[in-house]
């Protein structure tokens, strides 16, 4: 136990990243391969949901979050997410937003749960003020109500449109 | 703390039953997909016993069963949106995913929690089995001899390419509900439950349906379970229903620039609206619809699909009370209803109907805190529903705009009425002095708060005081037919908090009345209140030895004069004073705040006469901690760092002051400056 052991993690597109057992414990699915297996070497683990660029990004904040834990972050949102994350997050999270997506499912597939906190807060401000138009088109939905339907789903929701 | 992290124990009681009668690979599919990814917290979680699952798929098809199937068909139709990574994987990744999957239900199954020991060794060897199994599996998995099996396994294709451009539509619905609880329920309801039927669907709003599979996932589970707070927690205290009634009267205020429509967009959604606030300085219009706006969290949750053991989420652990569990350990037998149960709170669920308190009162007998807040369809025949619960205490209706006085006569009559001690109908404007005489008759009550229930009068509020004697908190906010110095005879001696904000007091007698009903006030909020006079103040002042918190905000009559008074009568009482926009108060003043050698928190906002003669006084507060001088632009950076020098302030706010940055520097050094 004296060393720092390590673990190989193999992506989707067959990269291999070495990480301390310690940072990579952050992943409840790592944590959970690794809990029974014999420990004298280095473990390979294939990560066969992710792709390298997501994964770097993943051990990137296990290295920075698994000795400083993450601030939980409020439900709900009251302002921007940048007020209530450290710099280090907001830095993080300087990221397009394909890649974004890619890493709330790896956070999600891995089971990290401050990073899908912390990712998922991240879209949820992005998306928070947006119309029902813009929304949809974010996500890709169509409208499927008739405007009938529109209209009565907005008259019960009345209470909070009369604001 | 327990975390009991997103609800993935759902997925072995949801695939137990399919997969007992057909094995398919798919089950293990959405399996994996979940129960993987949820792990962490394995242990901690387990209160469902074999046996009590069997009893759930044994009984009549609850509507539990029902949404389970529903989810996992959904799980997987939705995971089909993300370019096939699950499905394939599962697929061709031999049986390692499914091992670990197996693994994971496994030890729900072995439980430290389980309550049944036969089960618990049964369980061991079957764990013991598996555990071979999954040892060999892994083994050859992590140690390849032959290292083109990790090849191959990493050869698969999963669909799309290295250079597939991801966006939101491919994250699948369990994520998306993630994301919805960081979203206040205002935006939620407003603007994404008409993007389309799903996501307006019963999935991401708790309704009726929630609270009834309350009702049978509690009966058939341990209490144990109920008993660890749950992680998720999208419609716990998090957010506030709290209307903010001053900000909403600064915002009719012509003078005050500073709030208004911005504030919609920063941090409170008080939903202070321009046109709005023009509607409301009217009188046909709805205080409650402005304030319900305030219900700034979300509450939404697919409750019945993977992400959570949905039900559960609506109970809420709440902070101050929690939920404990008086369950007999020794004992197997699961426990029938609710009976433990003593806390509820469903606030900010505005799907809730009458029918949802009705399940309620099946399961539980001994409810003593139910918090309804924004449940904007809880109506008359609820509160008649609600008055079955003999051991109420604590009932909070905030924004229940659709109670009447039919709704509190229920409540008067109900087994409850001599339990009550806490009610909240804010915005319950419905309520009337009809139903203020049948609140009367709850003769225990100690905290009432009628915060803009608009129609009460001085008629209903002599009958309170005539007989609710126990009253020791009383807030009328936002109540202005109400002519206090109407109020005939009648004392509440123990009243110790008063707020009358806004509450049109037309004269000084109004503050007589006040002193007549007890002289043990110990907060008294006055604000906006302009036609009271230094006189009557003196006269609450005189009376009430034990005023500590005093906020006098906009009353424009009171001068100079009120201060000496409050010096020469409080000086050691009074701590907080809230001076906001007094025009009769300047320099002078100040001075007489030397002898207030507890006063703590100083608030003189928009003081247009007071400047830095006025300041230096300040100095000499042995105990001023927390001022605020916000607007006050005649104050100098120079004066404050000699006070920040002398004085031992902690806190300064300076919105909108004209002080140099260096000077912000320099302060902030010392003292925590809001700007």
């Amino acid at each position: 136990m004296s060393e720092t052991k390590q673990v190989e993690l193999t992506s989707k597109d067959k990269v291999s990243f070495k990480v301390d057992r310690d940072v990579i414990l952050m992943s409840g699915l790592v944590k959970d391969m690794l809990e029974e297996g014999d420990e004298d070497e280095t473990p390979i683990i294939p990560i066969p949901n992710v792709d390298s660029k997501p994964l770097q990004k993943v051990i990137e904040y296990c290295q920075y979050h698994h000795k400083e834990p993450a601030q939980e972050i409020e439900k709900p949102l009251k302002g921007k997410i940048e007020d209530v994350i450290c710099d280090w997050d907001k830095k993080f999270l300087e990221i397009d937003q394909s890649l974004l997506i890619e890493l709330i499912m790896a956070a999600n597939y891995l089971n990290i749960k401050d990073l899908l906190d912390l990712t998922c807060a991240k879209v949820a401000s992005m998306i928070k003020g947006k119309s029902p138009e813009q929304i949809r088109e974010m996500f890709g939905i169509e409208n499927d109500f008739t405007p009938e339907e529109e209209a009565k789903i907005r008259e019960e929701n009345k209470w909070c449109e009369e604001a | 703390m327990f975390v009991l992290k997103k609800s993935k124990d759902k997925p072995p009681i949801n695939t137990t039953p399919t997969g007992a009668s057909s094995p398919s690979t798919t089950t293990h599919h959405t399996n994996s997909t979940i129960s993987v990814t949820s792990s962490s917290n394995n242990d901690k979680r387990l209160s469902l016993t074999s046996t009590n699952l069997a009893r759930l798929f044994l009984s009549k098809p609850s509507p539990n069963v029902v949404n389970h199937a529903e989810s996992a068909k959904n799980t997987s139709s939705s995971s089909s949106h993300i370019p096939k990574i699950n499905v394939e994987s599962s697929l061709e990744t031999n049986s390692n995913i499914n091992s670990y999957n197996q693994k994971s239900s496994l030890i729900v199954n072995a439980s430290p929690t389980s309550n049944s020991s036969f089960l618990k060794s049964k369980s061991k060897q079957k764990r013991r089995k598996h555990k071979k199994r999954i040892k060999n599996l892994r083994k050859k998995f992590y140690y390849p001899e032959d290292t083109s099996q990790l090849i191959r396994y990493s050869d698969i294709d999963f669909g799309y390419g290295s250079d597939y451009e991801f966006s939101f539509s491919d994250l699948p619905d369990e994520i998306i509900v993630q994301i919805f609880q960081y979203i206040p329920v205002v935006y939620l309801a407003k603007n994404f439950s008409v993007v389309s039927k799903k996501w307006s669907s019963e999935d991401f709003q708790i309704t009726d349906k929630g609270l009834l599979q309350l009702a049978h996932k509690y009966i058939y589970s341990n209490a144990d379970y109920l008993a660890m707070p749950p992680a998720i927690d999208p419609i716990s205290g998090n957010f506030d229903l709290n209307f903010d009634y001053e900000q909403h009267l600064d915002s009719i205020d012509e003078s005050a620039s500073v709030y208004s429509s911005t504030a919609f967009d920063t941090q409170s959604y008080n939903g202070e609206d321009d046109e709005n606030t023009e509607a409301i300085g009217e009188e046909d219009d709805d205080v409650t619809s402005t304030a319900s706006t305030d219900i700034s969290s979300f509450t939404n949750t697919k409750f019945s699909k993977a992400i959570a053991p949905t039900p559960f989420n609506v109970l809420y652990y709440q902070r101050n009370f929690g939920f404990t569990s008086k369950r007999n350990p020794n004992s197997r037998e699961p426990n029938y209803g609710l009976q433990t149960l003593h806390t509820l709170n469903v606030q900010g669920c505005h799907y809730i109907t009458d029918n949802g308190v009705k399940y309620l009162t099946y399961i539980s007998q001994n409810l003593t805190h139910l918090n309804l807040r924004g449940c904007t369809k809880v109506n008359d025949s609820a509160m008649s529903y609600i008055s079955q619960f003999s051991q109420l205490n604590y009932l909070d209706m905030t924004g229940c705009v659709n109670v009447t006085d039919l709704g509190v006569k229920h409540l008067s009559q109900s087994a409850c009425k001599t339990k009550l001690k806490y009610l909240d109908l804010t915005f319950c404007h419905q309520v009337t002095d009809e139903g203020v005489r049948y609140l009367s008759e709850m003769t225990e009550l100690e905290d009432l708060t009628l915060q803009c229930c608009r129609h009460i009068t001085a008629k209903g509020l002599t009958q309170l005081v005539n007989s609710c004697q126990n009253i020791r908190v009383l807030n009328l906010t936002g109540c202005h037919l109400l002519e206090i110095s109407g109020v005939r005879s009648g004392s509440l001696p123990k009243l110790e908090k008063l707020s009358m904000m806004g509450c049109k007091l037309t004269s000084d007698n109004c503050l007589r009345v006040i002193s007549d009903w007890t002289c043990n006030l110990k907060e008294l909020v006055l604000s906006f209140s302009d036609m009271i006079t230094d006189g009557g103040i003196e006269r609450v002042i005189i009376n009430s030895k034990n005023l500590s918190h005093l906020n006098l905000k906009k009353c424009s009559n009171i001068t100079d004069k009120s201060l000496e008074c409050i010096s020469k009568h409080l000086s050691n009482v009074v701590e907080y004073l809230n001076l906001t926009g007094v025009r009769g108060f300047t320099n002078g003043g100040l001075k007489y705040l030397e002898n207030c050698t507890s006063l703590k928190e100083f608030v003189i906002q928009r003081c247009i006469h007071v400047n830095n003669e006025g300041l230096a006084h300040l100095a000499y507060c042995p105990s001023l901690e927390i001022l605020d001088i916000s607007e006050n632009t005649l104050i100098t950076g120079d004066e404050l760092l000699k006070l920040c020098k002398k004085g031992k302030l902690k806190q300064l706010k300076i919105e909108k002051c004209k002080i140099s940055k260096e000077i912000i520097n320099t302060l902030s050094q010392t003292v925590v400056i809001t700007q």
